[in-house]
């Protein structure tokens, strides 16, 4: 069943590059997806794909430009402000760097209180975080301690704990584990794995290392320069990607970690200057397939379950 | 004001042989930038043991010959490259700095410079000769830099996080770059880097670093398809693969350096730990072709 779909989101924002100019950026441009309950849909792209901005409009924490979020059968961009309020501790958000995230000057407790206090819980307070600090693997003595007395990943598992105590059945990981060692890394994503099938969770995970998502996740979007270019299945689309920059992007990943290489080296030799062609495809200028007609028109994303936005796949 | 004295880096040996590219990987507070920094005697501490390069001992050249030793015989390359690059200078002056300091004229300096952006593939070079930093790319960027760490042909680079700045399909390029340099140029390489997968792409030795010590060396092939210190083994079963195998953690973290267990440092995490472990550090031993430092090596 379906829990949340974004609809032909866009959105733009002007970037400032003097005092007198600015610059309309396209971070998200026409992307529609729909994600079912208890599913993890992971999304890559390279930085500047409008990955994150996707995240954030998914949330309703950024109004679109157009187009709509409709969780839960229920419209956010015309739902009165209660449902809005409603919706909003349904869904909840957990960013990369935990110590931008957590205030420094709160104990943990009382960071987490506030979750708690927003979410108007009737029960008793510290009976709750307790329990939900064990969740997440942490003792309660954590409780008294400031976030600078954390390691990183503990500190990524309070961030956690915060999203989890609002009872939500969506939560948005934005690169939770890039900020991490990889040892750690490991424990925070089987953490995450634990408490989806746990709490019936639904996550949005949104991340730029391919093995890690490939790791966790059960569909996949890849975006470039602001537009989704492939969606499918995970495994479909890490063993036989239809897209030429999903090939580049798979071909460029460490062999350690993906053997598959859909690129020689020359090809990916081309693979600077992302810039965009502004009548026909975005990815033309760095496509080795590239043709005329890739010049002139954009390709629309088509396709039944794999999706691919490419003239030629 | 409280202050510590931290061991970053304990009594470590290494060699790199001519050609060969090595790796120092480990996890953050193991002490392999610490390592490099020392290398190139750029680190803030108290450095003690020897740095051989060509039979010179660079802890014992004084801060005049060490600054002429940096760059033409040893050379470093920094994770950030908008960081390491002077913001208001351009690109091709400070290229120049680096032939002008060494002696070079200026209009030598300027086609030398011209040339090695073309090494290092960087396209319409003229141009970008007169460009800010600011107006390049994270890729770009770290080609200068690494055109600036090769300019005078030093016998030795380090590489230290070259592309964990930077995206993936940049990444492969860079690397791509750093390999092709080190063949055609005979250079030696020491990489330091978190990620495993950058060292397998890049390197032919690698040392696994823990709380500062060096618990396993040897050629990567062998290490990574049979690792024999726990600790490796650990770090190889971390890592997500495309394949859905489960990861297994490790538990806990790096301990504090400034209060390191006793005994081998890694067995408070470490799953076969016996009381010897606990008790006694381990020695780095040879065994077939690698050096690992683990009590119970033979047995697990």
């Amino acid at each position: 069943m379906e829990l949340i779909k974004g609809e032909n989101l866009s959105k733009t924002y002007n970037l400032k590059i003097s005092l007198t100019t600015s610059i309309k950026v396209k971070a998200v441009e026409n992307v529609s997806i729909s994600i079912s309950e208890k599913e993890v849909f992971g999304l890559v792209g390279e930085s500047g794909s409008g990955k994150s901005t996707l995240g954030r409009l998914m949330l309703f924490m950024e109004k679109p430009d157009s187009g709509k979020v409709i969780f839960k059968g229920v419209d956010l961009s015309r739902a009165k402000k209660d449902e809005v309020k409603d919706a909003r501790r349904r869904m909840q958000i957990v960013f990369q760097n935990p110590d931008l995230s957590l205030d420094p000057r709160m104990k943990i407790y009382n960071t987490l209180k506030e979750a708690l206090v927003c979410c108007k819980y009737k029960g008793d307070f510290v009976e709750r975080i307790k329990s939900v600090l064990e969740e997440v693997g942490l003792s309660s003595e954590t409780l008294n301690m400031f976030p600078h007395q954390l390691s990183g990943g503990m500190k990524q598992r309070v961030a956690l704990a915060r999203a989890i105590l609002a009872e939500p059945d969506f939560i948005v990981l934005d690169e939770p584990t890039s900020a991490l060692d990889v040892s750690v890394q490991a424990q925070i994503l089987n953490l995450l794995i634990d408490l989806r099938k746990k709490l019936n969770l639904t996550y949005l995970f949104i991340s730029h290392n391919l093995s890690v998502v490939s790791y966790v996740s059960d569909r996949v979007g890849v975006m470039y320069l602001g537009k989704l270019v492939e969606l499918g299945n995970c495994d479909e689309v890490f063993n036989e990607p239809l897209h030429p920059y999903t090939k580049l992007l798979i071909s460029s990943v460490p062999a350690l970690y993906m053997t598959k290489k859909f690129f020689t080296q020359n090809h990916t030799a081309l693979a600077e200057n992302g810039e965009e062609n502004p009548s026909g495809c975005r990815f033309f200028k760095r496509c080795p397939y590239a043709k005329e007609l890739c010049r002139v028109k954009e390709p629309e994303l088509d396709g039944d379950k794999h999706k691919v936005a490419c003239h030629f796949a | 004001m409280e202050s510590r004295i931290i061991r970053a880096v304990d009594g470590i040996d290494f060699t790199v042989r001519e050609g060969d590219c090595f790796a120092i990987v480990g996890e953050s507070g193991s002490g392999k930038s610490t390592l490099g920094l020392s290398l190139i005697r750029l680190c803030p501490g108290d450095v003690s043991g020897e740095i051989l390069i060509d039979g010179v001992n660079l802890l014992k050249l004084s801060e005049d010959e060490i600054r002429k030793f940096r760059g033409s015989k040893i050379s470093i390359i920094f994770q950030e490259p908008s960081s390491a690059l002077n913001p208001v200078m351009k690109v091709g002056d400070q290229l120049m700095e680096v032939f002008t300091v060494h002696g070079y004229s200026k209009s030598e300096a300027y086609q030398k410079s011209l040339q090695l952006l073309k090494t290092v593939g960087i396209p319409e070079a003229e141009k970008r000769m007169q460009t800010y930093p600011h107006q390049l790319s994270g890729g770009m960027k770290q080609r200068v830099i690494i055109a600036m760490a090769i300019a005078l042909n030093p016998r030795l680079v380090i590489a230290d996080e070259p592309t964990s700045a930077l995206d993936v399909t940049i990444q492969a390029q860079i690397l791509n770059l750093l390999k092709n340099l080190s063949q055609s140029y005979g250079l030696s390489t020491i990489l330091i880097t978190h990620d495993m997968g950058v060292a397998a792409e890049l390197c032919n030795r690698i040392g696994i670093m823990y709380a500062g010590k060096m618990v396993e060396i040897g050629p990567l092939n062998s290490i990574f398809a049979i690792p024999l210190h726990p600790y490796t083994r650990a770090l190889m079963s971390c890592i997500p693969r495309s394949l859905k195998e489960n990861l297994k953690p490790l538990p806990g973290h790096v301990p504090d350096l400034s209060n390191p267990p006793k005994g081998c440092r890694f067995h408070p995490r470490c799953p076969y730990a016996k009381e010897v472990c606990t008790l006694e550090e381990p020695n780095l031993e040879k065994i077939d072709d690698r050096l690992v430092s683990c009590h119970r090596v033979g047995e697990i």
